[in-house]
């Protein structure tokens, strides 16, 4: 049986490095470090910050005064995403049915969340808001693409913590390779620049302390690297069969041409010994799309610009790519860790980085760590023939996912 | 707080909620069937009452409620017992 191939034919984001598709790949060939200090909150409490934030986002774009009130923002910037790359698109002549949605989310609603809390606890129960279960359940976004579009086919949330993006695209080309839909709008989606999050994820050390240089926080591979910086933000693409898409006429990305996910059922937060499972899933990625890892151009990395998940990953990269053989780049440097929203949009970066022969620089990557054994993109934008990309994302809980895109041809 | 202010901030509420115009929320229109709403719209009204009035207003004391003026009614009562509650 001949395999289904699948094609990526429309991108959005919804990121602090711009709210379109054009403003977002600008900032990140451009090299600007997103990370300020936190708006939307009053961050003096806390013991980071900082963060990069969204910050031209209009919901009234998108939703009526009554679906901006039912809905957390990480829900409507998820739509946000989804319905500029439906736009983006063009004309999909599909059958309601047969056009699903994936979505992943990181911690849901969480802004709803601890509003509701702090009613619960300083007011009582009776002030609980009966909005709070529909507005902070982790598959509320898929839910309300789904219910926006009027689309009744597969619909479903992926929670596989910071790996949900590239997750939910990989599994959405699995429903269209199954026969299961024609259409799938596949992305994820993070709001959780709050104080509950900001302090649990600085408890565990897992964020930047850069409270005076905010700008060079996040910084990649790089030496000097203390930690991520929290980011907000929705990625979506849609996704559709080669042949239906050249059959409409359709603009094409590119294809997603391999996918690998796996565990490493190691440890809740610590990346497994020598990247070991990190490597594991870009094998997988690189045989499902039946290339060799000299195929590859360049690398999209998680990069989070954390100690250990740094060095893991790049243990995995020369582990499966030899030293120093290919290129890496991390949209963190500009962006920050997007968690669930992340693999989606660097699955963006990564069609747009084929579609102009370019990768973006690895934003703070001043001194290369010599213990890494990688080469990154920094500086400066780095051309590039096209050439296949692996996008990679490591989520908490050891779940890994690559991505294979290929250009479109 | 007497019937008529509750019935002026359940219809500013209604109002809001429903996106409907001020003179359709009458004592008399029901919120589901006259006003535009659903299961969820007669909780946000409910919500952005007890803010108003500081008062809480369980859910369940409005089940068979059906018209803005019945849930006046009920409201009235509830916040004419907080009133006289010494606790209150």
């Amino acid at each position: 049986m001949t395999r289904i191939r699948i094609a990526i034919t429309g991108v959005g984001v919804k990121t602090p490095a711009g709210c379109d598709v054009d403003t977002f790949w600008a900032t990140l060939l451009a090299g600007r470090s997103c990370a300020a200090p936190i708006r939307r909150i009053d961050p003096a409490a806390l013991p980071v910050r900082f963060a990069c934030e969204v910050t031209d986002f209009d919901p009234s774009v998108y939703f009526d005064s009554k679906e901006t009130r039912r809905t957390d923002r990480v829900a409507q910037l998820a739509f946000g995403a989804a319905a500029d790359a439906l736009a983006d698109a063009g004309e999909l002549g599909a059958d309601p049915a047969r056009c699903g949605v994936v979505a992943a989310a990181g911690v849901g609603g969480l802004i709803t969340q601890e509003e509701q809390e702090y009613n619960l606890f300083s007011r009582g129960p009776a002030r609980v808001s009966p909005m709070l279960v529909p507005m902070m359940m982790p598959n509320a976004a898929a839910a309300l693409v789904g219910m926006k579009l009027g689309w009744t086919g597969p619909n479903f949330c992926i929670a596989t913590a910071c790996a949900g993006g590239t997750n939910a695209i990989g599994e959405a080309g699995r429903l269209i390779r199954e026969g299961s839909s024609d259409i799938v709008l596949a992305g994820g989606s993070e709001a959780c620049v709050t104080p509950i999050a900001i302090a649990a994820f600085a408890r565990m050390g897992a964020l930047s302390n850069r409270n005076d240089e905010p700008q060079l926080a996040s910084r990649p591979f790089d030496i000097d690297r203390d930690g991520f910086v929290m980011g907000e933000g929705a990625g979506f693409v849609v996704l559709e069969s080669w042949d239906r898409a050249v059959a409409r006429g359709a603009h094409i990305y590119g294809e997603l041409a391999g996918y690998g996910r796996n565990s490493d059922a190691y440890h809740v937060t610590a990346p497994s010994p020598g990247g070991a499972g990190a490597a594991d899933c870009m094998r997988l990625a690189l045989n499902d799309a039946g290339l060799t890892p000299g195929d590859i151009g360049h690398i999209n990395a998680h990069g989070t610009s954390t100690d250990l998940n740094d060095a893991a990953e790049a243990e995995a990269v020369v582990k499966v790519f030899g030293e120093r053989t290919l290129p890496l780049t991390s949209a963190k440097g500009s962006i920050g860790h997007l968690i669930a929203a992340a693999g989606a949009v660097e699955a963006v970066a990564s069609l747009l980085a084929m579609r102009d022969g370019v990768i973006p620089p690895t934003v703070n990557h001043e001194r290369a760590d010599p213990d890494l054994g990688v080469d990154i993109v920094a500086g400066a934008p780095r051309p590039l023939a096209a050439a296949p990309v692996v996008s990679n994302s490591f989520g908490f809980g050891g779940h890994n996912a690559s991505l294979v895109l290929t250009p479109p041809s | 707080m007497d019937r008529d202010q509750i019935l002026e901030l359940l219809t500013d509420a209604a109002v809001e909620v429903m996106d409907v115009a001020r003179e359709v929320v009458t004592p008399e229109a029901r919120f589901v069937e006259d006003l535009n709403g659903d299961s969820l719209s007669v909780l946000e009204i409910l919500e952005i009452l007890q803010e108003k009035l500081d008062v809480d207003l369980p859910t369940e004391s409005f089940d068979g409620v059906a018209t803005v003026g019945e849930a006046a009614d009920v409201i009235t009562k509830i916040a004419a017992e907080r009133a006289e509650s010494p606790a209150g």
